[in-house]
């Protein structure tokens, strides 16, 4: 890999994914076998941790979270893994303490925190419940970053007037989803 | 929602709006609560779509890793597959390199002489060349180390015997016969080049590589790319 950091940094910005499989062909064994040696977890556990990372560092990009870099590539998404495999130990031992300190009590902050989740988790399966092209076109738009031309030329459009049409349609159709679902009480 | 005011909620959270837009889109929010509310959902709907890109990205990576595992197995056993075919090259310039190392594969071959030729018009010469062209050297050997016996200092009789003694692996009685063959006789050349390989497998290298080293250095010689052939082996 001879990709400059600020290189792939854009590259995810642009709504690449081939970068995102490049960087994981690239570290994932010496990822793994690092992970191994040091953290003492399997083959597999390494690699979903891995998979991770990479989906980590999308996150962090496209959400502006990360916007360049001090370190390399490597390091931060080996960090990311480390951080990944820490937090699940941590967390492991908070359960279990937490089940044995379990009080019945209401917690508004957790309430809310986990109504959001739910929130979104439902808006999610009613997304993917969509047919094609609409996933795509709103993913394009939406996750990806892509322009109007863009997602034309990707779906195979006449042009950008037409995507956004369909666009459009796609949004309304997803948005009435949600409206008749149970989340308009919630949502209102 | 209309299409201008959808169009209009995605350029401010892309925030693709001038600074006038995006300070107006901001009043009407504040003054409008059915779009506050539409502004919302849209940033819910984008962080849901953002989740389930990451969802597809992790699987896709799952499905990439199989395809790195299968990838990595066949660059295996590409890499197996090298490996064995090196190991059988060697085998083969090792085996080829000894079986080279014997003398007897630098023999060379000679045909015989026709039936029509002044000698043989002695029967049993005829035979023995019969014999000797059909590769029956048991036989021809004999009859002619006989016909010697007759006549002692015929060439032609000293190089076919020779050639006999030598295949019959009596090395010896090859030599012995060759090197009373004069320099003047037509089978000289032919001679001196048998008789380095007929050293050679009597075990005297030295007088192996004189010989050979003294045909290579003779552009004339019939057996000159023979000789070249054979003191390789001796690098």
């Amino acid at each position: 890999m001879t990709l400059e950091t600020s290189a792939i940094i854009e590259a995810i910005k642009a709504g690449s994914e081939k970068i995102l499989f490049k960087l994981y062909e690239s570290y994932r064994d010496e990822f793994v076998s690092w992970a191994i040696r040091n953290h003492q977890v399997s083959i597999e556990e390494a690699k979903d941790v891995f998979q991770e990372s990479v989906v980590g560092l999308y996150k962090n990009v496209k959400t502006g979270k990360v916007d360049s870099l001090e370190v390399s590539i490597k390091t931060y998404l080996f960090s990311i893994g480390r951080n990944i495999i820490l937090n699940s130990i941590k967390r492991k031992g908070i359960e279990a303490k937490a089940y044995e300190n379990f009080k019945e009590g209401h917690d508004n902050a957790i309430h809310e925190q986990h109504e959001q989740e739910h929130i979104l988790n439902l808006v999610k399966r009613l997304y993917e419940a969509m047919g094609s092209p609409c996933k795509e076109i709103l993913e394009m738009y939406y996750e990806r970053g892509f322009d109007m031309d863009s997602v034309a030329l990707n779906v195979g459009y006449k042009n950008a007037d037409v995507a956004k049409k369909k666009k459009y349609e796609c949004l309304k159709a997803l948005e009435e989803r949600i409206n008749m679902s149970k989340l308009k009480d919630i949502l209102n | 929602m209309k299409m201008d005011e959808s169009e209009l909620i995605d350029k401010f959270l892309r925030g693709e709006l001038t600074e006038e837009e995006n300070q107006d889109f901001l009043k009407e929010i504040e003054a409008n609560a059915e779009l506050k509310k539409k502004l919302s959902l849209r940033k819910i709907v984008m962080e849901a779509i953002g989740l389930a890109y990451a969802d597809k990205l992790k699987n896709s990576l799952v499905e990439f890793d199989k395809l790195l595992n299968r990838k990595r197995r066949f660059e295996f056993s590409w890499k197996m597959a090298a490996v064995f075919a090196v190991f059988i090259v060697t085998v083969s310039i090792v085996y080829f390199n000894v079986k080279n190392t014997n003398p007897y594969d630098f023999d060379v071959a000679e045909p015989g002489l026709p039936n029509e030729m002044g000698i043989s018009k002695n029967l049993e010469f005829t035979r023995a060349m019969n014999d000797y062209k059909a590769g029956d050297l048991k036989l021809a050997a004999p009859v002619l180390n006989y016909l010697l016996t007759q006549n002692p200092k015929n060439d032609t009789l000293l190089y076919f015997s020779g050639i006999c003694e030598f295949r019959n692996h009596n090395t010896a009685e090859a030599i012995r016969n060759w090197n009373q063959i004069n320099s003047q006789s037509v089978f000289s050349n032919k001679v001196e080049y048998r008789l380095a390989i007929a050293y050679w497998v009597d075990g005297e290298p030295e007088k192996t590589q004189e010989l050979l080293k003294k045909i290579k250095a003779n552009k004339n010689h019939p057996y000159q790319k023979e000789a070249i052939k054979a003191l390789r082996t001796f690098d």
